[in-house]
């Protein structure tokens, strides 16, 4: 039982670190097919519009639908809105589409944290 | 390992965005996978505690440090809110361990005259391991938040191999009043003793009381501001979020700062025979933090504030090492992990009234009066410790040191 005991924890760390890096490379090779980027942001009064950059990394093509969020540092939603309800985009194709949020200006000045762009498969959406 | 383990912890909250995407989650969903680990970390701190005093210290940790790791793997593979919020909690049974043990093992392993600098040296790691949240927030925004946990769950795993790795000090011989003796020692009075009469012990300890009462004052006030500083600055000094959020991490360097200094300046005090030494120091820093952070708070120019702000922010955790080190000088060696298992209860709930209390305050009479209101509850804190806290040191290690005398050898 002394011997047994050194065994299982060095046992479980080696297989805990094993684990670790293949679910790590795992996720890695499943980096997401679209990749969004917030690219400008601009406000006119309480309207914020904020435009994002949609890439299909893939050799495919592709229909998403693409909304973002501006939230707090806590993840709460302060505002969202949908950017494209149906975007077509070619195999490694681009489009820029823009999202209007609405918000007060002390929840522009002291609670938003950051405009968080999402996708969803046009079936999904 | 407290590096480690405060990037694990707050990994979370930095990826709530991304979690409320894929699970479709509500705000209280989100804030209840945080109410869940602190409850059950906290909750978890007295057992583990009571074990820490009855079992090899070194086990216990690195068995914490590993479950924390799985917790972290399980994180990264929820696939509903449910298992979320059960690799929380699993995180939180896990890191309960680490505390007492970790605060137990350094007062065995360095001697008193070292013990608040060590200690000190431990806290910077509550701090590093924010440095370590923009690296999680860019995995999560490369790769997903699932890749974040499970290479973090790594580092996890190493350092429960290297804790495994740590020797085992004999408890009480730091202390200075005790030979080095087999490993096999009959073990004291307190090892065994009940769970109620041991904490009713600790408290029953003037200077522990006091430190802990005084101390918790500072942390209800520093975990506030920690949340409230931003919007502070926001507010108060048209700076916008991004400069704001630079300016709080002024509050980090300071933090980092206090802790080092607060624990050097303790152990030379009680090296130029001032027995009351560190609780001098606690007792200063938090009566000078009062001075410096009433006008910070009260200026309108907002380079005045942010130097206020800086120097400020280095008395506020200044006090803690040397109330630790103060604790473990008092505290029987075999009563110490049940005495970190008070702090931590006591800190926690500190730390998680503060903000509630400081917004429904600022809702009344405004963030500036909220913070000038809260504020002179950590001098009244350093006032107290000056005043009772010093008197006790000595009779208090006297008795501590007759029961280690007491010890059989």
């Amino acid at each position: 039982m002394k011997r047994l005991h050194p065994v299982l924890f060095v046992a479980l760390c080696l297989a805990g670190m094993a684990a670790s890096i293949g679910l790590t490379v795992r996720e890695v090779a499943r980096t997401a097919p679209i990749a969004l980027t917030v690219t400008h942001t601009s406000r006119t009064a309480q309207t914020t519009v904020v435009t994002v950059d949609v890439r299909n990394t893939t050799d495919i093509n592709r229909c998403v639908s693409v909304r973002v969020a501006a939230r707090d540092r806590a993840g709460h939603d302060l505002a969202a809105a949908t950017a494209s309800l149906r975007l077509a985009l070619p195999a490694h194709g681009r489009h820029s589409v823009q999202a209007r949020l609405t918000l007060t200006q002390r929840e522009y000045d002291e609670k938003l944290d950051a405009f968080y762009p999402s996708q969803r498969p046009c079936s999904e959406a | 390992m407290l590096a480690v383990d405060q990037a694990d912890r707050y990994l979370l909250s930095s990826v709530f965005p991304l979690l409320k995407d894929d699970f479709g989650l509500s705000d209280g969903q989100l804030g209840s996978l945080s109410a869940a680990f602190l409850l059950v970390a906290t909750a978890g701190a007295v057992p583990f505690g009571i074990l820490v005093d009855r079992t090899i210290r070194t086990r216990i940790a690195a068995w914490g440090a590993a479950l924390w790791s799985v917790a972290m793997l399980a994180t990264g593979l929820a696939t509903s809110y449910s298992g979320l919020f059960l690799s929380r909690m699993g995180l939180g049974v896990a890191e309960s361990s680490y505390t007492p043990a970790s605060f137990s093992l350094l007062t065995d392993y360095y001697p008193v005259e070292q013990r608040s600098r060590v200690l000190g040296i431990y806290q910077v790691g509550s701090v590093l391991g924010f440095l370590g949240l923009p690296l999680g927030g860019f995995i999560a925004t490369h790769w997903g938040w699932r890749a974040a946990f499970d290479l973090y769950a790594l580092s996890g795993f190493v350092v429960a191999l290297l804790v495994w790795r740590l020797r085992e000090p004999q408890r009480g011989v730091a202390d200075g009043l005790r030979a080095s003796v087999a490993p096999t020692m009959p073990r004291s009075q307190f090892s065994n003793m009940p769970a109620l009469p041991a904490f009713r012990y600790v408290l029953r300890t003037t200077s522990v009381t006091i430190s802990l009462v005084t101390n918790a004052l500072a942390v209800f006030f520093a975990s506030g501001l920690g949340i409230w500083a931003t919007t502070f600055l926001v507010r108060y000094h048209d700076l916008s979020l991004t400069k704001a959020t630079l300016a709080t991490s002024l509050l980090a360097v300071g933090a980092i700062v206090g802790m080092i200094w607060g624990g050097r300046l303790g152990d030379r005090l009680v090296a130029r025979g001032r027995p009351a030494g560190r609780v001098e120091v606690a007792a200063a820093a938090q009566m000078v933090g009062v001075v410096l952070l009433v006008p910070a708070f009260a200026v309108h120019g907002t380079a005045a504030m942010l130097v206020l702000f800086a120097l400020g922010a280095v008395t506020l955790t200044m006090p803690n090492a040397p109330l630790a080190a103060l604790r473990a000088d008092v505290i029987h060696p075999d009563l110490r992990g049940r005495a970190a298992a008070l702090q931590s209860v006591l800190y926690a709930g500190a730390a998680a009234a503060s903000p509630l209390v400081i917004g429904l305050i600022s809702d009344s009479i405004g963030l500036r009066g909220a913070l000038l209101v809260v504020l002179p509850m950590m001098g009244i804190g350093g006032i107290a410790l000056a005043a009772f806290g010093r008197h006790a040191v000595e009779p208090d290690r006297h008795r501590m040191q007759a029961s280690l005398l007491e010890m059989p050898q």
